[in-house]
Formats: C-alpha cells, sequence, structure tokens
C-alpha cells in the first residue's frame, strides 16, 4: 500500500524488470494424464525409497541396504525442489548406489517426481512469506545481503546494503564500493537467504523510484592540493549505523597508493515537501591527517562543471541559503550529479528533477546536503518555494 | 547388524551417557529460529549469539539452573550471515560473509546501532556455499577464518575457487589486515584452538576429503582440495587453474584426526577444555561439534615425531544438529544448532547445555602412541581380577584421496594384538599390537572391559590417526593416498568430438596461430607471450594462440556444424578482445571487462548486437564475469542453428539454449535473429567454428563441441553383429576376438575378423566403436579375406596411438591428424560407400559429424567383406551395435 504522500513517486516511477532465469518448471502433462509425478516415481523411485518414501524397498532390501527415507525428512543434498532435482538428475556419487535419472526421465518429468517427493516429506518448516519480510516501523532499519541485480544487464550485488526509512524509502547500496545504486519506495526487503542453504538474494520488495545511471564516478568530495598520481580514489567502507532517525555508512576515501584521504559520513533520509516527498543525501568529509582540505564540486553527468560552481562557507559562516538546478533529463535521465559523474539517480525521462543543495561546515568538516525531488511542472517559482522549504 | 537394532542401541549409549553428562535445552523465544553460527560470553557473563539469518541474540542468565530462567533478547539483526562469534575485551566480533565487524550499542538502548567494519577483503562471488567461519584467536591476538570453496553448475558435486581465498584460512591480524595462511579446504566449518594456542580446523566429507579431518593450521600447509591452489603464487604465474579431476602434485599435510565417518558426518568447530576440572576428567582436550548425527566428539593430541596426531571417541549423542561449541566458565559446555537444509539430528536450531552429571563416567582418559601398541588410561581403577583381563580388537585403514564424494576406508586390515597388559595400580592398559603401520588410522575395540567398581566402559572404541610411529625414519605415507582417479561420472564427452587434440590446428584454418602455452606477458600486461617452459594440461590439451604472427588471421573449423554442444578455454591479455563466432556468424564475447558496474552486449560473454541494433541489440552478460587478465576462463553453451523450408525460406532463428562461463549461467534461450556484427552474412544450416584473432592476442585450448543434430534412425537397418556369437565370421592370423556383454572385443596379437558376408558393394554401415589408449584399430569394408593387411578401404580407430593418421581418416587416402575422440569413449562411426559416376564416394561421420567426403577416381576397391582390425598386442578395441544398410 503506497501512502498518498507519494503519490507523486508511485505515479513516475520507472519500474525495471529484475533480471530473472527462466527455470524449468512441470509440465501439466495433459496428454498422459496417468504418468504423473506419482506414476513416475513409483516406476522409477519405488523399488528403493518403496511406495510410502520410506526408503525400504525391494531393490535396496535385497542389496542389503537402506535407501534415504523421505518420511524422516533429511536430505544429503538438500530438499529444495533445485536440490531435489540436481540430486534426481546427477545422481549421488561416491559410495550411494543413487543413479541418475537423466536419461530415464526428461526434464519435466523430474520436476513431477521432485514435487511428489516432497509430498512424501514431512512437513518443512519453511518460513511463512511473512517471517522472511523484513518490516521497518519507527527507526530505520539496515540489512545487508546479497542484492538482485538492480536492473536488466545489471550486476547482482554480493556485498549488498539496504536502509529502510519509515516513511517506505529504501536506499540500496553497494557496500564493495560505498555507492548508493538506487532508491525503491514500498515495502521493505525479504530475506530469501533464510530459506534452503543461504545465499539466495536479499530481495528488496520496494519499487525502483530513482537509479544511478553512470557509475563511473562516485566521489563528491575533491582534495583541495589533488595529486594527480593518487588518483582515482576509491571508498572503502568503515561502518554503518542507524542513530535516532537517520542512517548511514561511513567510509574512507582511500587514494590509489591506498592512503587515506577523508572520513566521510553519509546519511540518507526523506524530504517532505509540498509538492511530494524527495530524499536528501547528507556527507559530512573530514580530511583525513596530512590534507589540507577537502571541498565538493558539482559537474553533469559529463563532466561538465555546472554553471553556478557552488562554494561552502568560510569557517563560522552560516549555512548558505539553498540553491537549485533543474535537470534537463534525457534518455538515461540525469540528476544529482556530484563531480563528474557521481550520484546519477535514474528519474524517467522527459521528467524534471530539482536539485537543492546546502553547504555548511560542521567543526573540521564540510557538510553538503542535497536533496533530490521530482516535478512533473517545474517554475521558477516553485523552486524559490521549496528552497526556501528545505532550508527550514 | 540391522539399523533398527542400532538406532536401539544408539538410545540405550544416550541413556547411560546422561547418567554421567546431562543435556539441557534453553527455551528460545515463540517464532526465533536460532540458528547458531558463532557463540561467546560477555564479561558481565551474558551469552552473545550470532545467527546463520544474521541476528544477534543476548542471553541473559545462561547458567541458570532452570533453563526457563535464561532469557532471549534481539540485539542486532540484519547481518549478513553470522557464522563466527568472539567477544574481545568486551567487544563483540562477528564474522559476516563479506567482513569481520564489530557491534556497538551507541546509544545504550539494548540493541546494536552501529556495525563497523574490523576486516574485509575476501574473495566472495555471491555463490551460496561460500560461507565464512571463524573465529578464534592465537596467542598474539590474531583472529583465523575459513572460507569454503564454490559449486560447480551443473557439476555441483566439485569444489571450485573462482574468487581470491576460496578454499583457504586466512589470519586476520590486530589492525584489520588479511594474511594467507594454508590452503586446500573444503567445507571448513569449525576452527578452534588447542590448549597450547595452535590453530586447528574441521573440514566436511566431499571431493578431495575422504571423511571430515581436523588439521592443524600453519603456515603454507595445503590440506588437500585442489580449489584453493588457483590462489598460489605458482598458479597465478602460470596462468593455471586447479583441475576438477586430476590431483595436484602440490605437497599435502597429514590431517592430525581422521574422524571415522560413522561418528562424524558433518563436522562443525572443536573447543578446548579449559575449565579447570569443572568438565571432570578432561582437562585440555577437544570437543568437536557434529551435526548429522548429533554427537559431541572427545579427542585429543600428541606431537609424535614433531607433528600433531592424535585419537578421537564419541562422547555424547543426539545431542542436536551441533555445529558450534563453546565452554562456559562454570564448565557448562554449550551446544548451538544449526541444520538449515542439510538435515541433522534435532533440534536443528536453538542451544543444549551439556553438564557434569553425579558420576564419574567411566571412560578412556588417555591414549597415548608407542612403537609397537597403545598405552591408554582411564578414568577409573580397571578391576584387577585376572580373570577380567579384556581383550582388544585393533584394524587400521586408510582413505582413498580422489574428486569423488568421500571414500570408504580402504586397505581395512585386522592387526594382531599381541597381548593386553595392566600396568601395577590397575589404571593403565598396553594394547601391544603387531605390525602397527604409519599414515593409517587405528580403530581401537575393547571388549569386556570393567573398572574396579563394577562399571563397563561407557565408549568401548577409539580412533588413532597413526600419521608418524615414534621412532624411526618420519614416513611419507599420507592416510588419504593417491589413486588412480575414478572415470567421470557422467561421461560428458561421450558423444563429442575434441577439435584440438592430436595435431592441435590439423582442424582449423589457422593463418597465424601456433601451438604452445601461453601467459601473460609480464613487462606489457596488454600482451599474452609464450610459456615455453609451462606443461599443457593433461585434461585440455595444449593450447593454441594468435601471439607468433604480426597480423594473424582468424581461427575457422574445417567441420561445418549445426546444433551442438561447446566447451573451451579462452585466456586474454589486459584489454583483450576476440569472440567465438558459432557458424561464422553469431558471436558470444570474449573480452577482458571485468569490474564494471553495467554490462553490455560487448562485455565478456554478451551476445554481440547485430550491425543494425534494431534488428538484435545484443544482450549482455548477467554476470560480470572477467576474472582478469592472464587467467584462463571456461566457456561453454549450447546452440541451435536455424531452419529452413524447402525454397531457402528461413523458419526459425538461430537460438543460444545456454551460455556459461566458469560455470555461472549468463544466458538461457536466447533467439538471434541475424547474424551480429563483424558475423558472416547470409544464414545457414551448417557452419564452421570459428574465432576472432585480428584483434589481439588470444589462446584457445580444449575445444570440443558435441554434435545435438538428431541421427538418422537405424529403421530398415541390418545387424552385421547379432550380439551374441561369431558364427559364420572368420578370423585372420592368431588373434583374439570374443563377444563380452554384446560387443565384439579384439585383443592380443595382429589379426582380422571378417563378416559372414562377402559381397557388401553400396552400404551405409555404423557401428558404436570404443579404443583403449595407444590402441590402433580399423574399421575395412570392401575388404578381401587374407592374412596380414588385408585389401580393402579402412576408416582409422586410433584415439593416442602414435600413428598421427586418427579416427575418421580413410587410410592412405585422406588423413585425418586431429584427434576427435578420447580413449575409452565410445564413439559413433558411420561409413558411406558407394560407386558413382566420378569414382567411388567414401564419407566418413564421427559423433555424427562429417569428417571425411572421398572420391576414389581409381575405384581401388569393389566390392567386399566388412571387417575389424587388431592392430597389436596391448591394444584393445571394442565393437557393438553393427549396422548395414545397402544402397542402390
Amino acid at each position: 500500500m503506497i501512502q498518498p504522500r507519494f503519490r507523486v513517486f508511485a505515479a513516475l516511477s520507472l519500474l525495471t524488470p529484475l533480471l530473472c532465469f527462466a527455470l524449468p518448471r512441470a509440465s501439466a502433462a495433459d496428454d498422459e494424464p496417468e504418468r504423473d509425478g506419482k506414476w513416475l516415481y513409483q516406476r522409477h523411485c519405488s523399488g528403493c525409497h518403496n511406495d510410502n518414501g520410506d526408503g525400504k524397498g525391494p531393490t535396496i532390501t535385497a542389496l542389503g541396504q537402506q535407501a534415504r527415507d523421505f518420511k524422516a525428512g533429511g536430505f544429503a543434498f538438500g530438499d529444495s525442489r533445485e536440490q531435489l532435482f540436481k540430486t534426481l538428475t546427477s545422481g549421488i556419487p561416491g559410495r550411494s548406489p543413487m543413479p541418475s535419472f537423466a536419461g530415464a526421465m526428461d526434464e519435466d518429468e523430474r520436476w513431477l517426481v521432485v514435487d511428489y517427493v516432497r509430498t512424501l516429506m514431512p512437513p518443512r518448516k519453511d518460513e511463512a512469506p511473512k517471517q522472511t519480510v523484513m518490516e521497518v516501523s519507527k527507526r530505520p532499519v539496515i540489512a545487508r545481503g546479497k542484492l538482485p541485480p538492480i536492473a536488466e544487464g545489471a550486476r547482482q550485488v554480493p556485498r549488498g546494503l539496504l536502509i529502510g526509512d519509515p516513511s517506505g524509502m529504501t536506499f540500496q547500496y553497494d557496500l564493495d564500493r560505498g555507492a548508493l545504486l538506487g532508491v525503491r519506495l514500498g515495502a521493505f526487503a525479504d530475506r530469501e537467504d533464510w530459506g534452503d542453504r543461504g545465499g539466495a538474494y536479499l530481495k528488496p520488495l520496494g519499487k525502483l523510484v530513482y537509479r544511478r545511471v553512470d557509475d563511473t564516478l562516485e566521489w563528491p568530495v575533491t582534495l583541495a592540493t589533488p595529486d594527480p598520481k593518487a588518483a582515482p580514489f576509491r571508498r572503502v567502507v568503515r561502518s554503518s549505523w542507524t542513530h535516532s532517525d537517520r542512517a548511514g555508512l561511513d567510509y574512507d576515501v582511500v587514494d590509489a597508493r591506498g592512503l587515506v584521504r577523508a572520513r566521510v559520513r553519509e546519511s540518507v533520509s526523506v524530504q517532505r515537501l509540498s509538492i511530494g516527498a524527495g530524499f536528501t543525501r547528507r556527507w559530512e568529509a573530514t580530511p583525513a591527517q596530512g590534507v589540507q582540505s577537502c571541498s565538493f564540486s558539482v559537474a553533469d553527468a559529463h563532466g561538465q562543471p555546472w554553471k553556478a560552481n557552488p562554494r561552502a562557507p568560510a569557517a563560522g559562516q552560516p549555512a548558505r541559503k539553498p540553491s537549485w538546478w533543474t535537470c534537463e533529463l534525457g534518455d538515461e535521465g540525469v540528476e544529482l550529479v556530484l563531480p563528474r559523474s557521481s550520484q546519477a539517480l535514474g528519474v524517467t525521462p522527459s521528467e524534471q528533477a530539482l536539485v537543492f543543495s546546502v553547504f555548511s561546515r560542521s567543526g573540521e568538516a564540510l557538510v553538503l546536503e542535497a536533496t533530490l525531488v521530482r516535478a512533473a511542472q517545474f517554475t521558477p517559482e516553485l523552486g524559490e518555494q521549496l528552497a526556501t522549504e528545505i532550508g527550514q | 547388524m540391522s539399523a533398527a537394532l542400532l538406532l536401539v542401541q544408539a538410545a540405550a549409549i544416550a541413556a547411560l551417557e546422561a547418567d554421567h553428562y546431562v543435556v539441557d535445552y534453553l527455551p528460545t523465544p515463540e517464532g526465533a529460529r536460532i540458528e547458531v553460527g558463532g557463540m561467546d560470553f560477555l564479561p558481565d557473563g551474558r551469552l552473545v549469539v550470532s545467527t546463520r539469518r544474521g541476528q544477534v541474540w543476548m542471553v541473559e542468565n545462561p547458567l541458570a539452573a532452570d533453563p526457563k530462567d535464561a532469557k532471549f533478547t534481539l540485539f542486532a539483526e540484519g547481518l549478513h550471515e553470522g557464522l563466527g562469534l568472539e567477544v574481545v575485551n568486551g567487544e563483540i566480533y562477528v564474522l559476516q560473509r563479506g567482513e569481520l565487524s564489530k557491534l556497538f550499542d551507541d546509544d545504550g538502548d539494548g540493541a546494536c546501532d552501529r556495525i563497523d567494519t574490523f576486516a574485509q577483503g575476501w574473495g566472495y562471488s555471491g555463490h551460496y556455499h561460500e560461507f565464512a567461519f571463524g573465529l578464534p584467536r592465537d596467542n598474539a591476538g590474531n583472529f583465523y577464518a575459513s572460507f569454503n570453496v564454490s559449486f560447480g553448475d551443473p557439476h555441483w558435486w566439485h569444489g571450485r575457487s573462482t574468487v581470491p581465498d576460496r578454499g583457504w584460512i586466512l589470519r586476520i591480524k590486530p589492525d584489520g589486515s588479511l594474511e594467507r595462511v594454508a590452503s586446500g579446504a573444503r567445507s571448513p566449518c569449525g576452527l578452534g584452538r588447542n590448549s597450547a594456542g595452535d590453530i586447528f580446523y574441521t573440514d566436511n566429507q566431499g571431493d578431495w576429503m575422504p571423511a571430515c579431518p581436523i588439521f592443524h593450521v600453519t603456515d603454507g600447509a595445503f590440506f588437500g582440495h585442489p580449489a584453493g591452489l588457483n590462489w598460489t603464487k605458482e598458479y597465478i604465474d602460470a596462468g593455471r587453474t586447479a583441475s576438477d579431476t586430476l590431483a595436484p602434485e602440490h605437497p599435502r599435510v597429514n590431517a592430525a584426526i581422521w574422524l571415522p565417518y560413522d561418528w562424524s558426518r558433518s563436522t562443525g568447530n572443536l573447543v578446548s577444555n579449559e575449565t579447570g576440572g569443572k568438565f571432570g576428567p578432561f582437562e585440555g582436550q577437544l570437543f568437536v561439534a557434529e551435526m548429522t548425527n548429533g554427537y559431541v566428539l572427545r579427542a585429543d593430541l600428541e606431537k609424535v615425531q614433531g607433528q600433531y596426531q592424535g585419537w578421537v571417541v564419541p562422547f555424547r549423542h543426539k545431542v542436536g544438529s551441533n555445529v558450534r561449541l563453546r565452554f562456559a566458565k562454570d564448565g557448562t559446555l554449550f551446544c548451538g544448532f544449526t541444520d538449515r537444509g542439510w538435515g541433522g539430528q534435532p533440534p536443528g536450531d536453538g542451544i543444549g547445555r551439556i553438564r557434569m552429571g553425579a558420576q564419574t563416567p567411566f571412560e578412556i582418559a588417555k591414549v597415548r602412541l608407542a612403537q609397537q601398541g597403545f598405552e591408554v588410561s582411564f578414568t577409573k581403577p580397571l578391576a584387577s581380577e585376572p580373570a577380567a583381563l579384556p581383550k582388544a580388537r585393533v584394524s587400521q585403514y586408510d582413505y582413498n584421496y580422489w574428486w569423488e564424494y568421500g571414500s570408504p576406508p580402504t586397505n581395512v586390515t585386522e592387526r594382531t594384538v599381541l597381548s593386553v597388559a595392566r600396568n601395577s595400580d590397575a589404571s593403565k592398559l598396553f594394547v601391544h599390537v603387531a605390525g602397527l603401520a604409519p599414515g593409517m588410522v587405528a580403530r581401537v575395540k575393547f571388549e569386556g572391559l570393567v573398572a574396579a567398581d563394577g562399571s563397563p566402559l561407557l565408549h568401548d572404541e577409539f580412533a588413532y590417526t597413526v600419521n608418524q610411529l615414534p621412532e624411526g625414519p618420519l614416513s611419507k605415507a599420507l592416510v588419504a593416498k593417491e589413486v588412480v582417479q575414478p572415470q567421470a561420472r557422467e561421461r560428458s564427452d561421450e558423444g563429442a568430438l575434441y577439435l584440438m587434440r592430436g595435431e592441435p590446428l590439423a582442424a582449423w584454418n589457422a593463418e597465424g596461430w601456433s601451438v604452445g602455452e601461453i601467459k601473460l606477458d609480464p613487462n606489457d600486461r596488454k600482451k599474452l607471450i609464450a610459456a615455453p617452459d609451462a606443461k599443457p594440461n593433461d585434461w585440455s590439451g595444449p593450447a593454441v594462440s594468435n601471439v607468433g604472427a604480426e597480423a594473424p588471421g582468424e581461427l575457422v573449423s574445417k567441420l561445418e556444424l549445426g546444433d551442438l554442444d561447446f566447451s573451451f578455454d579462452f585466456l586474454l591479455p589486459e584489454g583483450g578482445n576476440s569472440g567465438l563466432y558459432l557458424m561464422g556468424r553469431y558471436e558470444i564475447q570474449l573480452r577482458d571487462s571485468g569490474g564494471k558496474p553495467m554490462l553490455e552486449p560487448g562485455d565478456c560473454g554478451g551476445i554481440y548486437a547485430a550491425s543494425d541494433t534494431n534488428v538484435w541489440p545484443g544482450r549482455a552478460p548477467t554476470f560480470d564475469i572477467f576474472r582478469g587478465p592472464g587467467r584462463w576462463h571456461g566457456m561453454s553453451g549450447s546452440f541451435v542453428a536455424p531452419r529452413f523450408d524447402e525454397s531457402g525460406k528461413k523458419i526459425s532463428n538461430a537460438r543460444l539454449r545456454r551460455v556459461m562461463v566458469n560455470d555461472t549461467l549468463l544466458h538461457e534461450e536466447i533467439e538471434i535473429p541475424a547474424p551480429t556484427a563483424g558475423g558472416w552474412e547470409g544464414e545457414v544450416r551448417f557452419g564452421p567454428l570459428r574465432i576472432q584473432g585480428d584483434h589481439g592476442h588470444v589462446a584457445i585450448r580444449g575445444l570440443r563441441v558435441k554434435s545435438r543434430e538428431v541421427a538418422p534412425s537405424l529403421e530398415g537397418w541390418t545387424a552385421v553383429f547379432d550380439g551374441t556369437s561369431l558364427d559364420g565370421w572368420r578370423m585372420s592370423d592368431n588373434g583374439q576376438w570374443k563377444v563380452e556383454n554384446g560387443e565384439i572385443v579384439g585383443s592380443g596379437a595382429a589379426s582380422h575378423l571378417f563378416s559372414p558376408r562377402g559381397d557388401y558393394t553400396n552400404f551405409e554401415l555404423r557401428a558404436k566403436v570404443r579404443i583403449n589408449g595407444k590402441g590402433n584399430s580399423g574399421l575395412y569394408f570392401r575388404t578381401a579375406f587374407g592374412p596380414s593387411w588385408p585389401a580393402g578401404y579402412e576408416a582409422q580407430i586410433n584415439t593416442s596411438h602414435t600413428d598421427p593418421v586418427k579416427t575418421g581418416s580413410l587410410y592412405h587416402l585422406a588423413l585425418v591428424k586431429t584427434a576427435f575422440v578420447p580413449d575409452d569413449a565410445w564413439f559413433d562411426y558411420h561409413v558411406t560407400c558407394r560407386d558413382e559416376a566420378e569414382g567411388v564416394r567414401i564419407q566418413i561421420r564421427v559423433n555424427n559429424v562429417p569428417v571425411t567426403d572421398y572420391l576414389d577416381r581409381e575405384r581401388k576397391h569393389k566390392s567386399g567383406h566388412i571387417a575389424f582390425q587388431q592392430h597389436h598386442e596391448g591394444s584393445v578395441v571394442r565393437f557393438r551395435e553393427i549396422f548395414v544398410r545397402e544402397l542402390p
């Protein structure tokens, strides 16, 4: 259920289907109704596993052995459909008399047998879906796990992290690179990896509303006297946290030589505005020892600096009033792009997005807050109004 | 003994055990499944438990007399598993799949709100089996963690190491940096330390692990599973990856203890009893978690000739799916259960406790190996009447070191027990054994052993892993002995054609290509160079590459193929770019494209776009699969050629049923409507394979295809051989021909076997044929009976004999120098022979692929027998399903 205040997102969201494999599945076997799983089981399996699945069939008993007792549960090679199918297809190598049935039955037939064998097993302690679904209530929740590809052609993310905000927004990160990959709206996540032996996905459930499209550079912080030989910089995540109503990541900016140049605290939060909701990313950058200062620079997706290159206030000065830009969105989508590439979060083509940024200082740290919100109809007046709202 | 009786016995033993060691279970919160991955105690006495589900629970009052008084609260959730946990200076360290983390509760509300990364950087591809286990510390404060191999697909019984550190034990230093310690682990679920602070790990039976062992972890050790060797300098420099089915030559270390499989089928961690006697008489001994049977085992080590080895005995049956054990300060042994997906002894989750009961058990206290037997001490004085002198049975066995899943005990040998003697104070026995051999496990069972107080021995059998005897020269024998590797379970090369064996480029138009091993140029990573010292892999044959020529061309097969399965290995330099064109037309990219976040059709494993992307936009690979320049990658797939109606109009598109790289599925059922850019124009029903060679260096090896074309039906064909007798067949010379299981088998001295009929003229002939390595034979037709080499046409049968003329050749007339067929594999031989206007047309197909088409204008042979050749002593040839169809 999508709450009314997110109507804008829901209406405009770009639904990118997740990649999925075409798994073989059981066919109905219409033309020969008697060749069902039970029939096939009795023909191929019951000699050893017995009609009732207790593993005491006549063939195996004659050999002085006992086959796997399906009624007792517990399968050496796993009891999921896929694992059973593999066992049935390949047999069990080694000492077991369990042969391969790949020659004796075609794929569809093997799936039928798999499904029939599962009816002989004791009821599985499989979690009802609601027990693997993680929810977010009053405070943000962080979940780590392997994330599915965010879109067709993208890769899976073995070390992923989701930040779920109580408002229903989910921020999806790649932990290995400290990169925000996308933002979703809706339910939080399903821990599919709780089933079977693990290794399945931590599946985000919300619909994708923003997705980064340009990923070649990530880093919004540049250094005052950069040493060109030290580039490129990479991010090494050091911490994830949820403190009261905010959640985020800490990471080091590490140069090509492996030296830490800055420590950044990045957090995300939902920004409610009169035209709907956007989200705000906040970066708090502290130069590492030996680095004179950090600065932020802003450029478009193609690496060209913005017309109004923002500068941070001097130490002790108040934050500047929010400034804003509009982005014309191309086919790929554009948006907040911090220096030469970074936070490209895709927005539906032919929309306009507004980017607001606020610079300030917090002790040694330089702070940038950037808010992205979408508006179908943009006017300068609306920009001024939202800038004021954000500034409050 | 029946299974039922065994169960009854096990239950009886469990009941006896309960007299001495009592098990109870902590009730867990409603709805929670606490699948334990790690346990430790906070300084305030609370137990901290991490789980497979990425939760961390706090247990207050874990030592409460009534288990109901132990209270669970959820401390953290959302971790990416937690299969190791250690409390250091009050701080909680949890091992997640991808990092070692420290957990904090900054606001003090009892829930974790910050997770700091303490160490990271080991390889994790996302495969389900890539668990990270831990987490003991040595005396210097280093952590140890172990990293499972993943499994192949579809060859899921072969462990693989596709990303760094899989199959390794790593040391995590106090500054968080990683150091590789030892490799060769398979599924190293449990780590632990002994009382001396040395680190040990347990592995689980499977490929290259004949049973479940306990290994001493030392720097540079190799435990036996080959996959992890991929990350040794030796393998990386050679661009080599471990074989699934061949034993590595890398020297292995012995396991300190091999756990008998009937006691441990799935092993968890081990803990050292350092409770100062609070857990009874077994101070300093190791307790080992076991999941399937629910055992806790007791083990003890001694140093013999400088190396750890030792013995094991069951301690407690049917406790639960033990995966993690931990001693509390008061001497309670906590047992953490997990059975997820594997099937273990119930309960399959939660926490049990084992505590000393009222009575000291009568048990084996200690075993020491002597040169000629075992000195065994006990927890109670022995009965001293002479009549009660017990008996002992001793047998020894070892295991096969092979790729199969586990090994039965092999070379099982009963040892003669010369005597069983008591010492003077009746506290020890000496079991005097004749012929105790190093490099074998000894299993010793007592009978009739009774304590002075009348109690029978609770566990009367121990297993001692005798790597070394105390005296004499060091034995080099390993318990897991290298043996002849079994044949692949699924003979996947049956029906296949190897296109790069024998003379590797003979089946190719290969301008600018040469044969020889290849590596990355150390001076220019954008190039490959010859590696003249490298040995070709046995399983793939030699590599071929385009590194020798200024402007190399493409590699184009001489065979024309339709529907097929294919597989080969490729290696690229940095920035390398090549491709496989199926039928010369449809390209799968071979490319250095690792590390890209968004994959495109031009990336490694992608299906290239057509020149008009509106017709076919191409298809990006599903996964980022490129492992790095200078490393071999395996590609395999299945392809369906387009179909045309009689007028030549295309009625179905070319289709890639499946493409895999490094066992990872990249595409399934992809229809390709037109040749991809750079492919030859005009689609056809049969075409060659083509490998791009003009975009920079590339090396290929082990290319193999299997035709998926439907073989012609045998309807209307006549059997030449009835499957049972050689009645009417005639043998020349003094050969040995016999019938065995429906096969005609030729062996012994040179001779020929001739068919009853001798008037075959125009016909098709099919047979299934198999020949051994170094064997040589031939299928003769239009041949005349006679001694020595008969007159007639001969379709050669030779896989690896020194004769360069291989299977598929028409001897003397059309030579095939590619060894298409492997040794000892059945293949389909199909010969067509007919008179045509210009001469005698002879066509030979191997495994349903035409390899030879020859027109004999001289019409050398008119008609005759069908005959089989036996070429020389040592050659063994087999024929079956021999059919002929006469042609007009």
